[in-house]
C-alpha cells in the first residue's frame, strides 16, 4: 500500500487545487454564490478561482436568447379573431438581478410569456387589421388579380370599374380597409411597453428586439377569404369572356365600317374619274363639233337613223321625203 | 448547425510498448504513462478543414481565430471550435429539400404555416422561399447571439410578412418579386446586425409564390378566361384581315375601271372629233354636195335594215287605216303573229 500513498496524494492535490478553480466560456457569465450569498461582481470568460465546497458557480448565457411566442388568438378593431405569433430576442443584462428575480432561463421565459403576450395582444386588439399587415399607405399598385401581362386591352380596362373598388367593396373588413399602414408603429409601441415593463420589474433582462412573425386569419376567417378571392376570380374571368366578346363585336362593327368606307370611297373616286372622263371628252366633242354645229347636227343625226333602225321597225315614208323625192317625179 | 465538437479527430496510433515484465506494478506504470502521453498528444493537435476557421478559446477565453490547417494547441486548456464560415448555408421557407441532387425532391405538405401569408389587399398568397447565408465573423456567431439559424427563421418570417403585407396579391405573385427579395434581404441584414449575429444573408430568393390551393382554379379559370379573350380577338381580326383585303382589291379593280372607262371617252372622243374636223375639213369645200352624198348614204345604210318600209303620198291624210292593216305595229310584247301577207306597198 505504501507505494500507493504519493501517487494517491498527489491525485487529491491536483483534485483540489483543479477545484479551486473554474472555467467560464465565452458567452456566457457566472455568479459566484459562497454559503447562498452573492460573493462579488459577475465574471466574464475565463479562468477564475473559487474556495472549494463553500463558492457555488452559477452560470448563465450571456448571449442573446429567443423568445417564442405561441399564436395568439387575439380580436383586433375590426370584431374579428386573428393569430398572432410573435418572437422576441432578449438578453441578460444584470446577472445577479437576474438570479434572484427568476433563477434560470425556464423562469425567465414563463415572466417573459406573461409580459410580452399580454403586452402584444393589449396593443394588438387597438388596430385594425389591416393597419397590423400594411407598412406604408402607398396604395396597392395593381390589384387587378390574375391580369396577365401583353394582352391588347390596356384601354378597356381603364374604362371597365377598376377591381380594386370591387375588391374594396366585397371586403369583410368594411370601410376600415383603408387604414393606414402602421407595422412599424405596432411594432415599436409593443417594444416599448414591453421595455418599460421589464426594466420596471428590473428582472436583469433586456429586450433586444420583438417582432410579430405571422399574423394569420381564423379558420372562419380563411374560409370567408378564400370565398371572396374565387368570387373575385370569376368576376373577372366574366369579365375577361365578355370584354373578348365585346372586343369581337367591337372589331367586326369595325370591320364593317372600314369595309363601308373603303367600298364607297372607291365609288367616289371611281365617279369622280369617270366623271373626269366624261368633262373631258365633252370638251373635246365641244370643241371640234363647235366648229359647224349644223353638220354635226346632220352627221350625227344620219347616225343615229342608222342605228335606231332595224328589222322590226317599219318605216314610213312620205314620197315628200328626201330619199323618194324622185319616186314621184324626177325633179 | 456545427457548434464546436472539438478536433476533428483521427486515430492516435499510440506508441508500440515494450515488452513488459507481466503483472509488474512497473508496467502498469508505463501503460499508464503511455496512454497519457498519447491522450496528451492527441489533444494538443488539431485540423481546420479548408472551409472553415476555427475559434481558440483559452480557458473558455476567446484568444483567436485559426486559418484551414494543422494548428498545435494547449492540451486541456485550449478549445478549438472550427465554423464553416465558406459554407453557403440555407434555410428553406414553406418547403423542405427531401433529396438534393439532379432532381431534387422537395415536401411542400406540412408547410402552409410558414407559406399562407396575407397580402395587404388583404387576401391571401401563398409564398415560398430560400434564405442562403454565410458566417461572416464567427466569433459573434458562436458567442453573441443563441440559436442563430433559429434567429435568422424568426427574422426572415416577420420580414418576409412585412414587405409582403404591403404589396398587392396581384404584385406579390407577380410584378413585385425582385423587390420583395431585395427588400427583405437588406431588412434581414439591419436586424441581425443590430443583434449581432455575425452573419451576412447573401441571397434572398422567392421559390413559388401562387395563389393558395383552394382558390388556384379559380385563377386558372381567370386564365383561361384570359386565353378566350385573345383567341375572339384575335379570330375578329383574322376575319377583319381576311375581309378587308378583299373589299381593298375590290375598291382598286372599281378604280381601275372607271380609269378604263375615262380613257375609253376621251379616246372615242378624239377620235371622234379629229374625225369631224377632217369631214368638216372637205365639207366647207362643197358644202351642198357633200350633205346630199351623205344623206343618201346613210339612207342607203339604214333603209334596208327594216322589215317594212310604206311609202305613203305626201297627199295622204289619216294614216290610220293604213296603220290597221299591220298586225305588228300595235302589236307590243304579244307573240309572233303570223307574218302577214301584205308584205310591202312597194320597196
Amino acid at each position: 500500500m505504501r507505494r500507493f500513498a504519493l501517487p494517491i496524494l498527489i491525485l487529491v492535490a491536483v483534485l483540489v487545487a483543479l477545484s479551486c478553480f473554474f472555467v467560464v466560456q465565452e458567452g456566457r457569465t457566472a455568479l459566484v454564490i459562497r454559503l447562498g450569498k452573492i460573493h462579488g461582481d459577475p465574471v466574464g470568460p475565463g479562468l477564475h478561482f473559487k474556495l472549494p465546497l463553500l463558492d457555488d458557480v452559477r452560470e448563465f448565457d450571456a448571449r442573446v436568447l429567443a423568445w417564442d411566442g405561441d399564436p395568439e388568438r387575439i380580436p383586433v378593431k375590426d370584431s374579428k379573431f386573428i393569430y398572432v405569433d410573435s418572437f422576441a430576442r432578449w438578453r441578460i443584462t444584470n446577472a445577479e438581478r437576474f438570479y434572484n428575480a427568476v433563477r434560470d432561463e425556464q423562469g425567465a421565459q414563463s415572466r417573459l410569456d406573461d409580459i410580452l403576450n399580454g403586452s402584444i395582444r393589449d396593443v394588438v386588439s387597438e388596430h385594425f387589421l389591416l393597419e397590423l399587415v400594411r407598412t406604408t399607405d402607398e396604395p396597392l399598385e395593381s390589384a387587378r388579380i390574375g391580369f396577365g401581362e401583353g394582352v391588347p386591352v390596356a384601354d378597356e380596362a381603364e374604362e371597365a370599374p377598376p377591381v380594386e373598388e370591387q375588391v374594396q367593396a366585397d371586403l369583410p373588413v368594411s370601410s376600415e380597409a383603408e387604414a393606414e399602414g402602421q407595422r412599424l408603429e405596432v411594432r415599436r409601441e409593443i417594444f416599448e411597453i414591453c421595455e418599460r415593463k421589464l426594466e420596471e420589474l428590473d428582472l436583469g433582462i433586456a429586450l433586444v428586439d420583438l417582432r410579430i412573425k405571422r399574423i394569420d386569419y381564423t379558420e372562419q376567417v380563411e374560409k370567408e377569404v378564400y370565398r371572396r378571392m374565387v368570387s373575385q376570380q370569376e368576376r373577372l374571368a366574366e369579365r375577361y369572356r365578355a370584354q373578348g366578346e365585346g372586343k369581337r363585336a367591337e372589331i367586326a362593327g369595325g370591320t364593317r365600317q372600314e369595309r363601308q368606307r373603303i367600298e364607297s370611297e372607291s365609288y367616289r373616286r371611281a365617279q369622280e374619274i369617270k366623271g373626269e372622263g366624261e368633262a373631258e371628252s365633252t370638251r373635246i366633242y365641244a370643241e371640234a363639233y363647235g366648229a359647224d354645229e349644223n353638220l354635226y347636227r346632220f352627221v350625227k343625226s344620219l347616225e343615229t337613223y342608222e342605228q335606231i333602225l332595224d328589222s322590226d321597225d317599219t318605216l314610213i315614208l312620205s314620197t315628200d321625203s328626201e330619199v323618194l323625192r324622185y319616186l314621184k317625179r324626177q325633179q | 448547425m456545427a457548434r464546436g465538437n472539438g478536433p476533428s479527430g483521427s486515430l492516435v496510433e499510440f506508441p508500440e510498448l515494450p515488452n513488459l515484465p507481466r503483472g509488474s506494478g512497473q508496467g502498469l506504470i508505463y501503460l499508464v504513462v503511455a496512454i497519457l502521453l498519447g491522450v496528451l498528444v492527441f489533444e494538443s493537435y488539431y485540423q481546420i478543414a479548408p472551409y472553415e476557421e476555427g475559434v481558440v478559446l483559452r480557458f473558455g477565453k476567446y484568444v483567436g481565430t485559426t486559418e484551414p490547417g494543422p494548428h498545435l494547441k494547449i492540451p486541456f486548456v485550449d478549445d478549438v471550435h472550427p465554423v464553416p464560415v465558406q459554407r453557403q448555408l440555407k434555410e428553406e421557407f414553406g418547403f423542405r429539400t427531401v433529396e438534393a441532387g439532379q432532381r431534387t425532391r422537395y415536401a411542400k405538405e406540412g408547410f402552409e404555416d410558414e407559406s399562407l401569408m396575407l397580402t395587404g389587399d388583404p387576401n391571401i398568397a401563398d409564398v415560398e422561399w430560400v434564405v442562403q447565408y454565410r458566417i461572416e465573423d464567427p466569433y459573434k456567431f458562436l458567442f453573441e447571439v443563441r440559436e442563430v439559424p433559429e434567429t435568422i427563421r424568426d427574422v426572415a418570417e416577420a420580414e418576409m410578412r412585412g414587405v409582403v403585407g404591403d404589396l398587392g396579391f396581384d404584385r406579390v405573385i407577380k410584378t413585385a418579386r425582385a423587390e420583395i427579395e431585395e427588400k427583405v434581404r437588406t431588412r434581414m441584414q439591419e436586424i441581425l446586425d443590430e443583434y449581432g449575429a455575425g452573419v451576412s444573408v447573401k441571397l434572398v430568393q422567392l421559390q413559388d409564390s401562387h395563389p393558395p390551393d383552394p382558390v388556384k382554379d379559380s385563377f386558372e379559370e381567370v386564365n383561361r378566361a384570359l386565353q378566350e379573350m385573345e383567341r375572339a380577338i384575335n379570330e375578329a381580326l383574322q376575319e377583319r384581315n381576311k375581309i378587308i383585303f378583299r373589299v381593298e382589291g375590290e375598291a382598286k379593280q372599281r378604280i381601275a375601271e372607271a380609269e378604263g372607262y375615262k380613257i375609253e371617252r376621251i379616246n372615242r372622243a378624239r377620235g371622234e372629233a379629229e374625225r369631224f374636223r377632217l369631214l368638216l375639213g372637205e365639207y366647207r369645200k362643197a358644202p351642198a354636195v357633200t350633205r346630199q352624198r351623205l344623206y343618201l348614204e346613210s339612207m342607203q345604210r339604214a333603209l334596208p335594215q327594216t322589215d317594212r318600209i310604206l311609202v305613203v303620198d305626201e297627199e295622204l291624210e289619216g294614216m290610220l287605216p293604213l296603220l290597221d292593216l299591220s298586225g305588228r305595229v300595235t302589236g307590243g310584247p304579244s307573240p309572233p303573229s303570223p307574218e302577214p301577207a301584205a308584205e310591202g306597198g312597194g320597196s
